[in-house]
This record gives C-alpha cells, sequence and structure tokens, in this order.
C-alpha cells in the first residue's frame, strides 16, 4: 500500500553528512554516460541503496555551477517517446576532477577510520551506578 | 486542479529567477516540469491517487523558493553582473578614450579643427559603446569563470599602453602635469589611476568568483 513515507529520506545523518559531497556524486554517476536530471537522483539511490536521497531540486542548481565550471556538459535530446529531455554528460576536464575528488575523498574517510577506528564489540553493561 | 498545482508550484520557483533570460527560465520550467511528472508517475505506480502523487512529487523536488534562489546564485555567480562587467571593461574603454582623444590632440597640433572635433565625438561614441557592447552584453552572458585570467591579462595589456600613449601624445604637449595643462589633458592624467583602480577591481571580482567555486 502506498503512504507518502515511502520516498521519504530514510537516514538524516547521512544527509547532513551529504552535504558539500553533492557535485562529486554527481560527477560519479555521470562517468558511466549522459543522464538526465531525474535519471541522476534515481541513479544516486540506487548506487546507495536508497541510504542517499536528495532533495531532487537542489540537483539542478549543482549541475548548472558544474557546467560553468566546465565539468559536464548538456543538450536537449529528443526521445522516441515524449518530450525532449536535458541531459548531461562528463567533460574530460570532469572526468580528471572526478579522480582527484575521489582520491581527495579516500584520504578523508582513511583519515577518518585511521581515528575513530573500528566500530567496537557492544558489550553488555556488567554493572550500575548507584548512590 | 493537478495541472495548476503543478504550475503554480513552477511560478513561484521562477519568481527570484531574475538574472536568467527568459529563454533559461524556460528552459529550466520545462526540465523541472519533466522531472515532476516523473516523480508523480512513479508515485502513481506506487499506489497513490494521482493529488497524493502530485504533493509527494513536489514534496520531493523540495522547497519551490529555496531552489529558486539556489538556482538564482548560481545565475549570479556564471553571469558577473553590470557592475562587475563595467569594471572588467574599464580598461579598454579608457584605452580606447586615450587613443582616440590622444590623435585628436596630434590633429589640434597640426591644425585640423574637423578631424579634432571628429575624433572627440568618437572618443564620445566609444565611450558609451564599450561599456554598453563590451561590459553589459558580453559580461552578463558569457560565464565570468570561463572569462578568466588570461582574458582579464589581455584586458589589462590595454591599461599598460596608456604610458607610450602618453608619452607620445600627452607629456610633451602639456610639459609638467598639472602647469598648464588644458582641463582636458588634467582629466587625461587621471585616466592612468582609473584604469588601474577598475582593473583591480576586476581582478578582485575574478577571485571572489574562483574562490567561490
Amino acid at each position: 500500500m502506498y503512504t507518502a513515507s515511502t520516498m521519504r529520506p530514510r537516514n538524516t545523518e547521512l544527509g547532513e553528512l551529504l552535504k558539500g559531497h553533492t557535485p562529486t556524486l554527481l560527477l560519479a554517476v555521470l562517468r558511466d554516460g549522459p543522464l538526465h536530471g531525474y535519471a541522476i537522483a534515481r541513479e544516486i539511490e540506487r548506487r546507495s541503496k536508497e541510504a542517499l536521497r536528495l532533495g531532487e531540486g537542489s540537483l539542478y542548481p549543482a549541475l548548472r555551477t558544474l557546467e560553468q565550471e566546465g565539468l559536464i556538459i548538456s543538450r536537449w535530446e529528443t526521445q522516441p517517446a515524449g518530450p525532449a529531455r536535458k541531459v548531461y554528460a562528463l567533460t574530460e576536464t570532469g572526468a580528471a576532477e572526478l579522480i582527484k575528488r575521489m582520491r581527495s575523498w579516500r584520504d578523508f574517510v582513511q583519515a577518518i577510520e585511521d581515528v575513530i577506528g573500528g566500530i567496537p564489540h557492544v558489550q553488555q553493561p556488567t554493572g550500575t551506578l548507584s548512590g | 486542479m493537478y495541472n495548476s498545482r503543478l504550475e503554480h508550484y513552477l511560478d513561484e520557483m521562477e519568481r527570484p529567477l531574475t538574472r536568467l533570460s527568459a529563454e533559461t527560465r524556460r528552459e529550466w520550467r520545462e526540465e523541472a516540469r519533466q522531472h515532476l511528472l516523473d516523480l508523480v508517475a512513479a508515485h502513481e505506480e506506487l499506489g497513490a491517487s494521482p493529488q497524493e502523487a502530485m504533493e509527494a512529487a513536489l514534496r520531493q523536488f523540495g522547497d519551490a523558493r529555496q531552489i529558486g534562489r539556489q538556482l538564482q546564485r548560481a545565475a549570479q555567480e556564471q553571469t558577473m553582473g553590470p557592475g562587475a562587467a563595467l569594471a572588467l571593461f574599464s580598461p579598454l574603454l579608457i584605452a580606447a578614450i586615450l587613443l582616440l582623444t590622444g590623435c585628436a590632440y596630434a590633429y589640434v597640433l597640426s591644425g585640423s579643427l574637423l578631424a579634432y572635433t571628429v575624433l572627440q565625438w568618437a572618443g564620445v561614441g566609444a565611450f558609451l559603446a564599450v561599456p554598453i557592447l563590451g561590459g553589459w552584453r558580453v559580461g552578463r552572458r558569457r560565464s565570468a569563470r570561463r572569462l578568466g585570467r588570461p582574458a582579464l591579462a589581455a584586458l589589462a595589456l590595454p591599461t599598460l599602453l596608456f604610458l607610450p600613449i602618453a608619452s607620445v601624445f600627452l607629456i610633451p604637449m602639456i610639459g609638467s602635469p598639472w602647469q598648464g595643462a588644458t582641463p582636458d589633458c588634467r582629466w587625461g592624467l587621471l585616466w592612468f589611476p582609473m584604469a588601474v583602480a577598475s582593473q583591480m577591481a576586476a581582478s578582485y571580482r575574478y577571485r571572489r568568483l574562483k574562490s567561490h567555486a
């Protein structure tokens, strides 16, 4: 049965962590080929196993910025069925930038992991404090 | 009802986009509409009624005004705006005036009043045309980041051209800078600091745009 929560974000903490990394995600999903805005949003959801869900309207300002930086290009494509759609594709500069950002991200993740370590084994409390 | 809700939402989103051309706004609206209709269809496939699907799609797309403002900010970064464009192109403007008025004074020295008048009016024409055509139109339509440092360097050349122009046309004619100079020549001597100031303003604007990248 349909409920309004069916397509809401599942994890707001991930949403917070996502801030600032949207351009990298956009470049990454465009690496495999040109996509339109709706398909980009679905691809991010699919790859993240629905953990990452963006405010979909906010994809477009990010796409516009990437386009003006020359990292992606856009064009209107006629569809076999339905109206023409604007699709975005990675440029060579964008592909190089993606590699750079991926390296930075991995360095960052590695550094954080080095600090926080692995997930600790959760132990049952052995006693309680009493006054 | 279904369509009017969508159109109202798109209107709200479009409202802040005052600095985008009508064509860009139309394209953006079409792109957003298609995305929203895809979302509506997806929600309907999951069992929502058309009205529920529309509301869920709009919620998922985000706050219309906020998206509009984000797009507007992106557009502001993309285009320089008239002030910055004028600053960027003013070295060119100043060089054009210098060249024309410098030539005009040379003709005055040779005694041709007609040439002086024609060239003075050409100077006025350049004064109006360069910022309007170069600064306003080109500056608003081209990406500020793509214009980039090479273009700024190229535009700095006219500023540097002041020195040979001044040494050839202005300084020999007026002797010491302020003694015995005509009012036009005194203003002419102010063009150099003006050119430097405008170039600095343009460079500052460029650095700010780059730091926002």
